[in-house]
């Protein structure tokens, strides 16, 4: 497997770097971050800009006339040491594209209670899939807000990452999904699918975890696991290789 | 001379049963023969009335097994619409004695799927419960997917369950004429085009029955021998009739037939006891107080006072409720949603990893 940084050189034939990008999120960011500076990232963009918050923080963001805004002091705080631009509101029209990445809509979620479905002799109808993908994808405000720029810009390169599944061994979870355990690839696959035709109908493109990062049924292998200081036992977030990973599905995305 | 019906329980004469107390009050109209433990899991399935038994057990705190759950994130109001946790299984409203047969004849590879779907507008539709979808099937191989999942879940509730409520519905049925596959509803009806060639109406007698409720005894018993059953015959009456008789009439010739069957079965079976569900709801003693204006559909405060019936000659004759109270629906429904709190609990404080994880990220 080639490491991160052999990942991160330009590919022959790689799509055009989109003039502007913004990435957008939660905490999950802050791993984007770490690739970046570590120079681990692909190029994507000729202008790259963070936008977000954690937390409460995040909470507080609102969402009005096509912008997000901060949706009080402590959110504009954030803000403006994530974004490190000056940009306090961020529109739908401010940047070629958006990468939506984690905010909220997590696929931990959404994946191994499914999954456990699947591989216990559960059988979902299309009608079901399709009303549980929208239930997850559009009870997220993010996701929501990510509608609302697609609608708003037709055309416009709106991608979104949902935070990755947790990482196995690290933290507490436990088994809670022990059939689930058993699913394949193509049972991770199906539930994309699920996902993908829904986020098709809103505009926006989802980009999945890589299957290489996955393990044990749904879990992140530990490989991935972030190791910044003091986020050991965190079974949420993952190391800037992965977001790197991530940022190369995108970039994949864009050409098609 | 002494003689049997002296020094009778009170219950025994109908002047100090009944006439002389308010319906209301009417108490011992079940003598259970056994206990239903607050640990058991308890399987429901029958006609209609039978998902007012499961729902009351479950918010009772009884095991009622859901061994068909909604997916996670179905909304509530589409889980009911598309029949989950309505019967232990996504079987729809068994209404006759050969339909819950064939059931479980097709669960457990005792009989051949004849391979019937129905068409309408390029959907498909099952035959054995063509509403369970309440637009259809898109296809003959998602509709064979879902009945496959549908026959493993009544193979785990029957497994597992330590008791299988079936409340009998009706006598009357439409069967294909060469298959023999008895259909849960008249083909054209809800779904299907009748085609009086193929269709064909029958109306069970006792003995027809009788017969297939031994045989769904005797599969029960070979497959789960500690299994207990407890009979109900649902109170609703006939919606329309086939028979040619008034639907009066015939709703009284089904339910006494059934009646009888779950009296006969009783009698010579220990593990097969009959709750009288049937009795308070339609028995003049009560005034047909439970039924709402067209005299057919059961409200609410029928069922209720149905269920405190049972729960209440549980205890007359057992005590208290014994067995680890339970949380209700198990398998599915509130036991899914306390299985996603706990994950989400295990998660982890993400605020607080988020928190970290920033300040690590974009301190300056």
């Amino acid at each position: 497997m080639p490491s991160p940084a052999e990942r991160a050189a330009p590919l022959q034939g790689a799509p055009v770097p989109l003039p502007s990008l913004c990435i957008f999120g939660d905490s999950h960011i802050a791993s984007v971050k770490h690739a970046l500076d570590r120079g681990l990232l692909p190029h994507v963009t000729d202008h790259l800009e963070f936008w977000g918050a954690y937390g409460p923080a995040f909470r507080a963001l609102e969402f009005r006339d096509n912008t997000i805004l901060p949706g009080d002091a402590a959110a504009r705080e954030m803000v403006a040491r994530i974004n490190g631009a000056g940009r306090e509101a961020l529109g739908g029209g401010d940047f070629a594209g958006y990468l939506f990445y984690g905010a909220r809509l997590r696929m931990a979620d959404f994946m191994p209670p499914l999954l456990e479905t699947l591989c216990t002799g559960g059988h979902l109808s299309a009608a079901v899939q399709q009303k549980v993908a929208r239930r997850f994808l559009r009870g997220t405000k993010a996701y929501r807000i990510a509608c609302a720029f697609a609608r708003a810009t037709p055309g416009l390169t709106i991608a979104f990452a949902p935070a990755p599944l947790l990482t196995r061994g690290v933290g507490s979870p436990g088994r809670l999904y022990p059939g689930a355990e058993g699913a394949t690839a193509d049972q991770r696959d199906a539930i994309r699918g699920w996902l993908d035709r829904e986020a098709a109908e809103d505009g926006i493109r989802l980009l999945h975890q890589p299957e290489e990062t996955i393990t044990a049924g749904y879990w992140t292998d530990p490989a991935w696991a972030s190791d910044e200081a003091g986020q050991e036992d965190d079974p949420v977030h993952k190391n800037a290789a992965f977001a790197a990973r991530m940022v190369e599905v995108f970039r994949d995305s864009l050409a098609g | 001379m002494a003689h049997p019906y002296e020094n009778l329980p009170a219950t025994a004469y109908w002047k100090t049963g009944v006439a002389e107390k308010n319906p209301l009050q009417l108490s011992g109209l079940w003598t259970p023969k056994y206990q239903v433990p607050m640990d058991a899991p308890i399987v429901t399935a029958g006609s209609c009335f039978a998902q007012h038994i499961g729902r009351a057990l479950g918010a009772r705190g009884y095991q009622w097994f859901d061994a068909e759950p909604a997916p996670a994130w179905l909304a509530p109001e589409d889980a009911q619409a598309y029949n989950y946790g309505i019967f232990s299984f996504r079987t729809g409203n068994i209404y006759t004695a050969r339909t819950l047969l064939q059931w479980l004849r097709l669960a457990f590879d005792e009989m051949q799927d004849p391979g019937e779907w129905w068409h309408h507008k390029g959907r498909v539709y099952d035959p054995l419960r063509p509403a369970i979808e309440p637009e259809g099937f898109e296809s003959e191989a998602e509709a064979r997917a879902s009945r496959e999942a549908t026959l493993a879940a009544i193979r785990r509730a029957v497994e597992r369950a330590g008791i299988f409520v079936f409340t009998l519905g009706l006598t009357e049925s439409w069967r294909n004429a060469e298959s023999g596959l008895e259909y849960a509803m008249c083909p054209g009806t809800l779904a299907g085009t009748f085609d009086p060639e193929v269709h064909v109406f029958h109306n069970h007698r006792h003995s027809d029955v009788l017969a297939d409720m031994e045989t769904t005894l005797a599969l029960l018993k070979v497959k789960a021998p500690e299994l207990k059953v407890l009979l109900t015959v649902s109170p609703v009456p006939l919606t329309a009739t086939a028979s040619g008789d008034h639907v009066l009439t015939a709703t009284s010739y089904s339910k006494s037939v059934l009646r009888g069957v779950a009296g006969e079965l009783t009698q010579v079976h220990d593990h097969v006891d009959y709750f009288p569900s049937y009795e308070i709801i339609t028995h003049p003693v009560f005034r047909g107080m439970f039924y709402a204006p067209n005299q057919r559909s059961v409200v609410p405060e029928g069922v209720e006072v149905v269920m405190s019936k049972f729960f209440a000659d549980q205890e007359a004759a057992f005590g208290p409720a014994k067995g680890r109270r339970g949380k209700g629906a198990k398998g599915g429904g509130k036991a899914a949603r306390k299985l996603r709190t706990a994950w989400k609990e295990a998660r982890g404080d993400e605020d607080v990893k988020c928190e970290e994880e920033m300040l690590n990220a974009f301190a300056r």
